[in-house]
């Protein structure tokens, strides 16, 4: 199908705000995933504690919960550093919106340790990487004889000590670092910072991403009309002469438009 | 995390049944510490006997995989043995490192149950052990202890 030139530009306008607005929504979601993934490794540890496995076992499962931290804070960076411009790309002339992104994420790194420690933890991982320091395994006990359950909870902590000096780590928030950061506690409530974020960026891009799903949606359709099906994977080609090196531009749009994914969250 | 786990007749609770544990693992400690359940402690008084058992020169090495698990288990199951050749007495507490086990006894005739200790042969994965008197009540030690 031949587009012109206004309609080339229309299509890639489009689609370039519908891949951003896809970008924020899968960084997102990258981070909760990670976060599942953490709670995972953490569940795994407990188990092989409870069965008693042998130290190759339990040094396994200190890996896997180690990765999961790991890839949690840097997932985390990716989305607070790359927010802005994804949202400056949805609705590059509205610079008030964008800076609500800014401040939005300022707010949060003033008002809670949590997303100070965690940010501040990115630097220190991308340099020495990051090791869960101590897990502590609580167990609870029962008065009854008969009653042969026994409760656990196992907690896993950052210490400062281990974290070094401020050469090490961003100074301002080691200064208010206690000695030991539970975990658990402190991504659930990094989670409840970014869902914040997350929803002030999300209502600021809804209304325009969803009108580039309709203009992107309207060419596939006058496609459909044209071929009678819309293909497998639909891309617009820029093309300045004949063969494949002659391509000058080029981009998918089905993956956004026809995405399940994505039409669930604009249902 | 929290997991119940309901220990079949094959499968052994690893912790003495009346007792709350806490387990830290470092990159170079390890510490588990047992506190007797609140239930059980509120019926006891009397004086606190500390029983320090450092380990056998050599016994618990950081080198070997398992060693920690292996003797500690062994410390928790000598509580029943100590208990017995005790007589009136109740272990309130244990905590087992890389140096030593503590067990704290409670008893209302601390003298009998010293002098029954002194008499008593030494476990052999322990050292003679240094016993020391506290004065507080078991409800007092157990909250001094615990974190």
């Amino acid at each position: 199908m031949h587009l012109d030139e206004p309609q080339f530009k229309e299509l890639k306008r489009a689609r370039k705000r519908l891949s951003s607005e896809y970008a924020i929504k899968h960084k997102y979601h990258l981070v909760q995933s990670n976060f599942e993934l953490v709670n995972q490794a953490l569940d795994a540890l407990l188990t092989c504690y409870i069965d008693q496995a042998l130290s190759a076992v339990m040094n396994e499962a200190k890996n896997n919960l180690n990765a999961a931290v790991n890839n949690f804070i840097l997932s985390a960076r990716t989305y607070t550093a790359q927010l802005k411009r994804h949202v400056q790309a949805c609705i590059p002339h509205d610079r008030e919106q964008v800076n609500r992104v800014t401040q939005c994420i300022e707010t949060e790194y003033k008002q809670s340790f949590t997303f100070r420690f965690v940010e501040s933890l990115y630097d220190y991982v991308s340099y020495y990487g990051l090791s869960v320091h101590t897990v502590q395994i609580d167990s609870y006990g029962t008065a009854k004889p008969c009653e042969d359950q026994r409760r656990y909870v196992l907690n896993a902590f950052i210490e400062r000590d281990y974290l070094g000096g401020p050469t090490d780590f961003r100074a301002s928030v080691l200064k208010e670092t206690p000695s030991k950061v539970d975990l658990r506690p402190l991504l659930d409530e990094f989670m409840a910072c970014l869902a914040r974020i997350h929803k002030v960026a999300c209502d600021i891009t809804q209304a325009i991403a969803k009108q580039s799903l309709y203009t992107v949606r309207e060419f596939i359709n006058v496609f459909i009309g044209e071929h009678g099906h819309s293909g497998n994977n639909l891309f617009v080609v820029h093309t300045i002469g004949e063969g494949q090196d002659m391509i000058y531009d080029q981009f998918p749009i089905s993956m956004y438009a026809e995405h399940q994914a994505a039409i669930d969250e604009y249902r | 995390m929290t997991e119940n786990r309901q220990t079949s007749q094959h499968e052994q609770d690893r912790f003495p049944a009346h007792f709350d544990s806490v387990e830290n693992i470092s990159f170079n400690h390890r510490m588990l510490t047992l506190y007797l359940i609140a239930e059980k402690l509120t019926h006891l008084d009397g004086a606190i006997l500390e029983v320090n058992f450092p380990w056998q020169s050599g016994l618990l090495s950081y080198a070997e995989t398992n060693a920690f698990t292996r003797y500690s288990n062994q410390a928790m199951a000598l509580i029943s043995v100590l208990l017995e050749k005790t007589g009136n007495s109740e272990v309130i507490y244990l905590e087992v490192d890389h140096n030593r086990c503590l067990y704290s006894f409670a008893s209302s005739q601390p003298q009998q149950l010293f002098n029954a200790l002194q008499h008593m042969p030494c476990p052999a994965i322990f050292a003679a052990p240094a016993i020391t008197q506290v004065d507080m009540s078991p409800s007092q030690y157990i909250c001094l202890k615990r974190p």
